[in-house]
């Protein structure tokens, strides 16, 4: 709907207080767009497809070539400016689209399934960009299936169901409700190790709630905190000599606040 | 990425502008595209054929439209429904520009693309028409007709791709409404008989009549070589008046482009 590719039943999308329906135009200036995948005219080259939508935005002439040579660069494309956008792959397209949204220097971007349809490497691309894009105070909005990628890039989340707002807030506060202040931890071991075991060695760290097994070699725990209490039990888990190879944040837990939600709501 | 915010980045640029930069990009586009290849060896290749057999101003009146019908489908039939279909809308629509100046560009595209295919056999058949020395004034005004009557069909085929739920739809209707159905009530209307007053072959009739010196009569009665297999003794033949066929391609030209451009811009992806 912000975008004009849907229209309001009732109400208003307003984009810095400008109505896109009334003033599409004046809207969408300050606004760079990913949806999904899109498709370009196949028989140009990301500079002339570039060069389009510069002209379309109202770029000046003397800031085009600039503008274009820097976007396709930051996507690294550099190398392929010229060559016809039909013989790219997926991720290749989707780069060029990427460029496309940042060619003005939007202050907002709407990214909507922005890796969908890619494979494993070009999701990685493409995430990498968004960060860099995150990096540089851009307000991004993303919409994505993939609940990872969420927690992987965002640090405020709206979980919606049916149309209907179910809740927005920080994706940490969001977890906290839900999870009744409880954190996730994902940890990998080297060696398969027997759930007795683990949960021995596991229970003599004070700070783990509880514990979850996933199969021998990953685990998922459970604590109530900081960074700092974060810390110390990853430094607790490299004494328990558990044979840990990987300890990170659960993007699991956002999936359960998810479920939790959807659940309510049935 | 080094791009500087800079006040040159956000010009307000007008949406004639706008669609002079998508009919440019969409021309480029067809001008590198299979399609276009394809109908400019086809015309090629008729000329020749034509020649051999006969004289290509002679045929000009039957195979322009036909050219003309063809070209406005080819470049024409997935304009609209292709935004939708190949989310080619996706990359273009959520930007600062009306869905009217994305519309009118592709319009310009299309007919600027199947102005060339039938320019090319325009040329041709004039070639032909100056080696063999029987050139008239008349065939400039056909050429001109034949130019109004693509306008109109491209208007037709643009309208046909706004409502069809995907390209084969488009193509499906143009094909049945544009060249079957219209050349069947043609046809019927001389036995029943009644005037096709209301069809865009009919007002497409005047790029032939117009070359027919004295201008043919609005009607001829004549006999019907099929009875009494088919129709009546006599077989009717309407001819629209030059006013009749210019009016009758007007309107398939505004009305279409208005229902096509009214449906595109409350279509939703």
């Amino acid at each position: 709907m912000f975008t004009d590719l849907m229209k309001p039943t009732t109400g208003r999308c307003l984009i810095n207080n400008i109505d896109i329906k009334s003033n599409k135009k004046e809207a969408l200036k300050s606004v760079g767009t990913l949806i999904e995948v899109p498709r370009i005219y196949p028989y140009l080259s990301p500079k002339e497809a570039l060069t389009m939508m510069a002209k379309i935005r109202g770029i000046a002439i003397s800031e085009q070539k600039s503008c274009i040579e820097n976007t396709i660069a930051s996507v690294n494309m550099t190398d392929w400016t010229n060559t016809q956008i039909r013989t790219f792959s997926k991720g290749m397209k989707q780069r060029i689209c990427i460029a496309s949204a940042l060619l003005s220097d939007p202050k907002i971007l709407l990214l909507d399934e922005p890796t969908q349809g890619l494979d494993p490497r070009g999701m990685n691309e493409i995430r990498q960009i968004i960060k860099s894009i995150k990096a540089k105070g851009k307000l991004i909005f993303m919409s994505s299936h993939l609940l990872s990628e969420v927690f992987d890039i965002c640090d405020e989340v709206v979980i919606i169901n049916k149309g209907k707002i179910l809740e927005y807030k920080p994706i940490s506060d969001i977890i906290a409700k839900f999870m009744g202040g409880k954190h996730a931890i994902e940890i990998e071991l080297r060696i398969p190790m027997k759930e007795e075991k683990c949960k021995y060695l596991i229970n003599e760290i004070p700070t783990i709630l509880e514990f979850e097994k996933i199969d021998e070699k990953h685990y998922k725990i459970y604590y109530k905190g900081d960074l700092t209490i974060q810390e110390k039990i990853l430094s607790d888990l490299v004494k328990a000599n558990i044979n840990l190879v990987s300890y990170k944040s659960s993007w699991m837990e956002l999936e359960d606040v998810y479920l939790k939600l959807v659940k309510d709501v049935r | 990425m080094n791009i500087k915010k800079n006040e040159n980045l956000n010009i307000d640029i007008s949406n004639l502008l706008q669609i002079r930069v998508i009919m440019q990009y969409t021309l480029l586009d067809y001008l590198r595209s299979r399609r276009f290849l394809i109908l400019n060896i086809c015309v090629i290749l008729i000329s020749i054929i034509v020649n051999i057999i006969g004289d290509m101003m002679f045929v000009w009146a039957e195979m322009a439209p036909l050219i003309a019908v063809f070209s406005a489908i080819f470049f024409g039939n997935d304009a609209i429904v292709g935004e939708f279909q190949n989310s080619t809308g996706y990359f273009i629509i959520p930007n600062p520009i009306h869905r009217t100046s994305i519309f009118f560009g592709k319009l310009f595209a299309a007919f600027f693309a199947s102005s060339l295919i039938l320019g090319l056999y325009t040329l041709i058949t004039l070639g032909s028409g100056i080696i063999n020395s029987n050139i008239c004034f008349e065939f400039g005004l056909s050429v001109l007709f034949t130019w109004f009557f693509l306008i109109s069909v491209l208007s037709c085929v643009f309208f046909f791709s706004a409502i069809s739920k995907n390209i084969l739809m488009s193509i499906f209707l143009d094909i049945i409404i544009l060249l079957w159905l219209n050349i069947m009530i043609l046809n019927i209307s001389g036995l029943v008989p009644f005037e096709p007053w209301f069809i865009l072959t009919y007002g497409g009739q005047i790029i032939n009549n117009i070359l027919v010196v004295p201008y043919p009569p609005h009607i001829v009665i004549g006999p019907n070589p099929y009875y009494p297999k088919f129709g009546g003794a006599s077989i009717t033949v309407y001819n629209p008046t030059i006013i009749q066929g210019l009016i009758l391609i007007g309107i398939y030209t505004f009305i279409p482009i208005i229902l096509g451009l009214i449906v595109f811009k409350k279509r939703e992806f």
